[in-house]
């Protein structure tokens, strides 16, 4: 009778826990669903939200084609310097901003390199342009002839846009890394733009130009080993390879971390670091700078630099690099730097950086300063107070150099450099030297 | 003697359910997590994230405090998480950010970019060797100074599908001295890549484009090219 009764109540029990877990699973099915909804809800949102930022990207970068094709024909009617002016600063500007459009563009850095170029390079030659209609030097007909050649590749360029936008064949997806490289054959991927003869920052020229400090001869990986074993007695170098960049070298390594590189020209050193010591993080004092910089100077000296000019100086972690300039018959040569490494608790030298010197160092011819020391200090504005006019070569490319008047001084709290063209009395380039606990550097 | 091993059952029951429970709670030990109380840059990554995607309204101070905590219940409210006010992996990962488990190392007088430039290095080359780190610094640097890549650190780092390190979350992570070091070098002009605008794992490519680059160097795990 007891185990009836028993095994009724089991059953109800059971009924009751069976019923519970339904319910119980029918709360949280209801409250999962809720949060997909919710959830897939915010998926579509921001796929829209993808979609539109992707189409107002492209109309901006169509728009701005628009007005690039239409200021680069008004430029083949003008006349006037005044004019020329205008539309080529008119020209810089909608680059740039198509340029911006292009990176909101759901496209890959690969897939997008080549109109980035074109559009990048577009704006350095009318910033070039620009400089030279500043200066009173009309348009060529050379020039005239590649404008009209970049108006006609924004007019295809847009027509194409154009066509994607409408067709729906836009993409306004995530890219994922997975497909970030462009498959196949670059050539079907993008169209060719036309190369831009001229000297900018940009140029292909620029990118291209090869290294004007190290002798024609080479020598081999066995005598590049050989030189390192001379320079660092006492490491055991180890060859990491070939390096085949604009100035090729052969790589090494050390046992403590040691790096270093000698050119195949010349076999010159091209760099070389080890590790600091550790140290100071402390301010770095006028005291300290002046002793780092004679541990440099001694040891630029040794390695066979020449008369060599500190310009800025900034510590971190334990290393102070210290920028020097060459000079050549007391003109600073801005391009030819070399950068050491000083550790600041040994006061050693432990590295350095002498790509930009052998890139650029050549005995110059020195053009003459047709704009004397009085004319430059009248040529800068009346509120600085001038501390010291230098005579300088300012790189403006990797092909192209001026010779100008360096002067610092200070207007109201901060100190600038500004360089006035030895040509023609113009102000060049204004940088602010900026100064903090760990040292000074230019912006 | 039938209650005593029913006693004894349900004594076993119980120690077997806490040595479970137990079990379950050590990879939550493990795991990185920041609740209420924490302080670091971790907690300013997780303030500032919510706070973009209008969660908090706060300070983004580094501090975990009650306002934080309420926004990261809102934030998993809303993410079909459990609400209970914790960042662990899971609440982590649907941020889009990476705890670093450890306490984080003081960042001042490191402006942002420097910062950036670290973490993107943190991310893509930990574990290489310290050249190698201050190499793909380098390539960030070469691709802002190049005609073909946006000309700001971030516009190449946040550009689409160039860093996987982006794409999931790495790129939030503290970056540590090694990759603050590596960054301020190549900043100061250390390129041991002479030039390069790309590298990549060999192992983890099959792609015929990015293979198909000139090679200019190998450093560790990493081939740079052109």
């Amino acid at each position: 009778m007891n185990d009836v009764r028993h095994k009724r109540r089991a059953s109800g029990y059971l009924c009751f826990l069976l019923l519970a877990c339904v319910a119980g699973f029918g709360i949280l099915y209801s409250e999962q669903r809720g949060r997909v909804d919710a959830l897939e809800n915010e998926l579509i949102a921001y796929r829209r939200y993808a979609q539109n930022e992707a189409e107002s990207a492209a109309r901006d970068l169509g728009d701005a084609l628009m007005d690039l094709e239409g200021n680069l024909r008004k430029l083949t009617a003008a006349a006037s310097p005044a004019q020329h002016a205008k539309l080529l600063f008119e020209v810089r500007r909608l680059s740039d901003a198509a340029g911006g459009s292009l990176g909101r563009l759901s496209v890959s850095h690969a897939d997008s390199m080549d109109l980035k170029q074109f559009l990048t390079r577009t704006g350095d030659y009318a910033n070039t342009l620009l400089d030279s209609v500043q200066n009173g030097v009309l348009l060529s007909a050379d020039d005239a002839a590649q404008l009209a050649a970049i108006g006609t590749q924004c007019e295809a360029l847009r027509g194409a846009l154009t066509e994607q936008i409408e067709s729906g064949s836009l993409p306004a997806g995530v890219v994922s890394t997975d497909g970030y490289y462009t498959e196949g054959e670059a050539s079907d991927a993008v169209p060719a733009y036309p190369s831009l003869l001229y000297d900018g920052p940009f140029s292909e020229s620029s990118e291209t130009a090869p290294p004007k400090g190290l002798p024609t001869e080479t020598i081999s990986e066995q005598q590049a080993k050989a030189l390192a074993a001379r320079a660092f007695p006492g490491t055991e170098w180890q060859y990491d390879g070939r390096c085949e960049a604009n100035i090729v070298t052969f790589d090494f390594s050390g046992p403590k971390g040691e790096s270093l590189s000698v050119t195949e020209r010349g076999g010159r050193i091209l760099y070389w670091m080890t590790e600091p010591s550790g140290g100071s993080t402390a301010a770095l004092t006028d005291r300290e700078r002046t002793a780092l910089d004679e541990a440099a100077r001694a040891y630029l000296k040794t390695a066979g630099f020449g008369t060599m000019q500190l310009s800025c100086a900034e510590a971190y972690a334990g290393v102070c690099v210290m920028n020097y300039a060459a000079v050549q018959d007391g003109v600073v040569l801005y391009p030819d730097l070399v950068k050491a490494y000083v550790d600041r608790a040994t006061q050693k030298v432990i590295g350095c950086d002498a790509r930009s010197y052998y890139m650029h160092h050549t005995e110059r011819e020195i053009p003459p300063f047709a704009i004397g020391k009085p004319d430059a200090l009248d040529a800068v504005t009346l509120a600085m107070q001038v501390e010291s006019v230098t005579p300088c070569i300012l790189p403006k490319c990797e092909t192209r150099e001026i010779a100008c008047w360096e002067c610092r001084g200070t207007v109201g709290d901060g100190t600038y450099l500004v360089y006035i063209n030895a040509e023609t009395g113009a102000e060049e380039e204004i940088l602010e030297w900026l100064y903090s606990d760990a040292g000074d550097r230019v912006r | 003697m039938e209650r005593r091993q029913v006693r004894r059952k349900r004594w076993l029951a119980g120690a077997i359910a806490l040595l479970l429970l137990a079990a379950l709670a050590l990879p939550a030990v493990a795991d990185a997590v920041l609740k209420k109380g924490a302080t670091g840059e971790d907690v300013k990554l997780v303030q500032k994230k919510l706070k973009q995607w209008g969660y908090y309204s706060g300070a983004v101070d580094g501090i975990f405090g009650s306002q934080t905590e309420a926004a990261v219940k809102y934030f998993q409210r809303k993410n079909g998480l459990v609400a209970d006010g914790i960042v662990g992996k899971k609440t982590a990962a649907a941020l889009g950010i990476s705890l670093s488990g450890g306490s984080s190392t003081a960042t001042a007088n490191t402006d942002s970019e420097v910062y950036l430039l670290a973490q993107c290095i943190h991310g893509e080359a930990r574990g290489e060797p310290y050249k190698g780190q201050v190499a793909v610094g380098a390539v960030i640097l070469n691709r802002v100074r190049s005609s073909q890549f946006p000309n700001t650190i971030a516009g190449v780092i946040y550009q689409k599908g160039a860093f996987s390190v982006v794409a999931d979350g790495q790129i939030n992570m503290d970056p540590g001295e090694s990759a603050l070091k590596a960054a301020k070098d190549a900043l100061n002009g250390w390129d041991p890549t002479g030039g390069c605008l790309y590298y990549y794992n060999p192992k983890k490519t099959s792609n015929a484009w990015i293979l198909s680059r000139p090679i200019v160097l190998r450093i560790g795990e990493h081939v740079f090219c052109k």
